[in-house]
């Protein structure tokens, strides 16, 4: 297992790197560019060279590259290029939201994907049906239009939840949780129509197994099996989906922040690729190049503790 | 049975949470505390780091973020009547050349350190020597500032510059401390430290989501400044700031035309002013880029293919008022005779095509910007290609657009320029320096236009303006559309009032309704 998970890591830092000067090199290609959006469109030539000089960006790439690296192994991301905080500072007053958003909304999507998942799988029929349906319109439709479809009903007619804005939890808890719930609501449709039709999928494909049958023969009851032995054996193909569909919630939370002014990560990105606010890019392609192999670790370490077989 | 039962315990159980919950505030309730609060979206978010550092990034920084925190030399109304603030009383010189403020003597910074004439003057030589952007741009015409006592500066400009009070009214005017001039590494996480009438509440902010503002105890002014305390809140999203302001979490807030309708529909108040003229700013008109642009037969043609009738209706949802001039009607450079001059005539413009010698037509690029021209930039690309000149569109993120505009790779541009005053627009926009008269072109004869206008008063220099708008017409150095309204919904608690060139009210603007 620890061979394993060593495995795992190098190659996630080798992605990493990888993907850090890829980007790097991208977005840094012109010195001079990033100079006159510091210093604005009027801005004489001299001007120009004179501060992309001043901040290193006359060197070749290759050595701005390993500076910025070098950087980055003490803590410092650069500071940004508009309201010129340190980056690293900027990122880890987004994060929590971010994180926040998309962790309640997988907690959710765990919890209703595998009642759904096995309900549908487990009930057959009509019902299985009607989920099927349900799953379809959640997969196919939008986020931000559940979002606002969301505020229209709860926000503005009801007036039972806000309709924007993020409280810390450090200055309200009840006002934390409820700034989260439209959100996180809008945001877990679609992931629990998706992963319950996986979890739906994956325990049908168990039920047909010849063990079940055995079970089934020695008088345990469905329910058991279906809740101690086939979710389990279902769970490496749920993993799976879940850890992609942690990708594809940072992707969501671009949107979703937006719709709700929430100020996470997904606005960040936005509002710096808006302003051409280079470290800030930067830093938010490496934060969440991080996040993600850090799920696909964590991932596979589950899927390989619930199937030893896959460790190979 | 005893299944229904858990589940009514449940559903009971949920209700009483989501009740509790809902007593927690999700926000700030605008303007309903006993202590007077408002709460404003702000269609940006704030770039300053509120500490003045790199005086060349300034340029579209919304004054709301640093209004309420940094005293400006003076104060103008939707009006554009300047009145003092800092500064009582000014005066020029014989021929406008020498400004002499007079200020206040009883203003200091939160830190307690004095707001005298030797910050103020630090403050105008930073902003000029700023290195690029529109501040300093406003600030170029200064040749030197001096402070001959503690209250007095007397401004030196290198000629005379009817714009120059009206910019110390804006950011030229506020005045930081001279310490953090002096400093631009300093931390940016500190609470800045301003005259003005309110202090940044530095624990109830968040960077990104919400910047909290309580009084300045020892301001000098106070009734000026009715609210308690100012909560903004930045929401580039639209259907954020819709909803935002239709749920009641905010006082007010940026509309565009779109949702116009439905923002009054809600019951909303709909405040409307002039902040811009929209259309064609035809750069290259020596024909640099593109040698036909250099004929005012074709840029005339250009012109006459744009319905601007139907561009208000339809692009700004009747919010605003077709133009063919960049100045905005009842101003001293509008030409009221000219208002038809250049109607809709596809057959007109391809005659004038054909005597400018491009009958079959000619290509050229225009930049747009990635996002907000894309229900623009067909219609250009369609009306254009009625008289043969092929379009091709080349898009930008908004950092970089501005960039390749003032590079001078493109020959015309599409604008949403302000609006401001006569003189503000020539200075902005006319003038050979003008930072929007991209290559820079000149006419002697305009050129004595503007030294008239701006080195005169009342009927002369109102005669001044009116060749000024008569030769720009004549010459079609734009192709202006429409003037459209900026849109502004407020809540019953507060009125609103846009000074010309502001998309978002004035702090000083805003007023509780009572």
């Amino acid at each position: 297992m620890l061979v394993f998970l060593a495995r795992r890591v190098v190659a996630g830092i080798v992605l990493t790197v990888v993907v850090s000067a890829v980007t790097f090199t991208l977005i840094y290609s012109d010195g001079e560019r990033i100079a006159r959006l510091i210093l604005g469109p009027d801005a004489d030539q001299a001007a120009v060279v004179q501060r992309a000089q001043e901040l290193g960006l006359n060197e070749p790439l290759i050595v701005q590259f390993f500076v910025w690296f070098g950087n980055l192994l003490h803590g410092d991301l650069g500071r940004s290029l508009s309201d010129h905080r340190p980056v690293i500072e900027t990122l880890l007053s987004r994060v929590p939201v971010t994180l926040a958003l998309v962790g309640f909304t997988l907690l959710v999507t765990l919890v209703f994907a595998v009642v759904i998942g096995l309900y549908s799988a487990y009930k057959g029929g009509w019902v299985d049906s009607g989920l099927r349906t349900f799953g379809v319109f959640g997969f196919a439709t939008p986020h931000f239009l559940i979002a606002i479809g969301l505020v229209v009903l709860f926000a503005l007619n009801l007036k039972l939840l806000p309709a924007t804005g993020y409280i810390p939890p450090t200055r309200s808890l009840g006002g934390w949780m409820l700034s989260l719930v439209l959100p996180v609501t809008a945001l877990a449709v679609g992931t629990i129509a998706s992963a319950s039709q996986q979890v739906r999928g994956a325990v049908m494909d168990v039920m047909k197994q010849d063990y079940i049958r055995t079970l089934r023969s020695r008088g345990i009851p469905l329910s058991a099996v279906y809740l101690r032995h086939a979710l389990k054996n279902a769970s490496a193909p749920g993993l799976t989906t879940l850890g992609m569909q942690f990708v594809g919630l940072l992707g969501g939370a671009v949107v979703i922040e937006q719709v709700f002014a929430l100020p996470g990560i997904g606005s960040l990105v936005i509002a710096s690729a808006l302003k051409s606010d280079i470290p800030v890019i930067m830093g938010t392609v490496l934060f969440l190049v991080v996040v993600v192999v850090i799920v696909n670790i964590v991932v596979d370490l589950a899927i390989a503790w619930a199937n030893p077989k896959s460790r190979a | 049975m005893k299944h229904r039962k858990r589940i009514v315990t449940a559903l009971a159980a949920a209700s009483v949470a989501a009740l509790a919950l809902s007593g927690c505030t999700p926000t700030d309730e605008p303007g309903t505390d006993a202590e007077q609060t408002l709460t404003l979206a702000v269609s940006s978010d704030s770039l300053w780091g509120f500490v003045r550092t790199d005086i060349g990034t300034q340029v579209h920084q919304s004054s709301a973020y640093w209004m309420p925190l940094y005293d400006t030399i003076v104060k103008i109304t939707p009006d554009l009547e300047i009145l003092p603030n800092l500064a009582t009383k000014w005066e020029y010189n014989d021929d406008l050349t020498v400004l002499t403020l007079t200020l206040r003597d009883d203003v200091k910074f939160t830190d307690g350190t004095p707001l005298d004439a030797e910050a103020v003057v630090k403050n105008l030589l930073t902003f000029r020597d700023g290195g690029g952007g529109e501040v300093t741009q406003a600030a170029s015409s200064i040749a030197d500032a001096v402070a001959e006592d503690a209250t007095t500066v007397v401004v030196t400009l290198k000629q005379a510059d009817p714009a120059i009070l009206p910019a110390m009214a804006a950011s030229l005017g506020a005045v930081f401390l001279p310490a953090d001039i002096a400093n631009p590494d300093k931390d940016k996480s500190v609470v800045p430290v301003g005259s003005g009438p309110y202090i940044l509440d530095d624990a109830n902010t968040t960077p990104g989501s919400v910047y909290t503002y309580v009084r300045n105890k020892d301001y000098w002014d106070p009734a000026s400044y009715p609210f308690d305390k100012l909560v903004l809140r930045p929401m580039a999203d639209t259907a954020a700031r819709m909803n935002a302001l239709k749920a009641g979490e905010v006082d007010g807030a940026m509309v565009p035309a779109a949702n116009a309708a439905d923002i009054e529909a809600s019951g909303l108040t709909l405040n409307s002013g002039i902040a811009n003229w929209a259309g064609l700013h035809l750069i290259d008109r020596g024909g640099t880029l593109v040698p036909a642009l250099a004929n005012v037969k074709v840029r005339q043609a250009i012109n006459m293919v744009f319905d601007r009738e139907s561009l208000v209706k339809n692009l700004f949802q009747g919010y605003g008022v077709a133009n063919n001039q960049v100045f905005r009607e009842g101003s001293a450079a509008y030409v009221a005779s000219e208002k038809d001059t250049y109607p809709f005539d596809i057959e007109a413009a391809k005659k004038l095509m054909a005597e400018a010698g491009y009958a079959d037509g000619f290509d050229m690029k225009i930049p747009a910007i990635t996002g907000n021209h894309d229900v623009i930039m067909p219609i250009i690309k369609q009306q254009l290609g009625e008289i043969g000149i092929r379009l091709t569109v080349d898009s930008f993120q908004l950092g970089d657009y501005f960039n390749e505009v003032f590079a001078k790779k493109y020959p015309l541009v599409f604008v949403n320029l302000p609006s401001f005053d006569d003189w503000r627009d020539v200075k902005g926009m006319v003038t050979p320096t003008a930072l929007w008269n991209v290559f820079k072109t000149e006419d002697p004869v305009l050129d004595g236009y503007i030294e008239a206008a701006r080195t005169s008063a009342g009927d002369e220099q109102k005669a001044a303006f009116q060749n000024i708008g008569q030769y720009l017409i004549d010459n079609a150095w734009y192709a202006p559309w429409a003037t459209p309204h900026v849109l502004y919904g407020t809540d019953s608690a507060i009125t609103a009032e846009l000074s010309p060139g502001q998309v978002e009210p004035l702090i000083w603007d805003i007023k509780p309704a009572k």
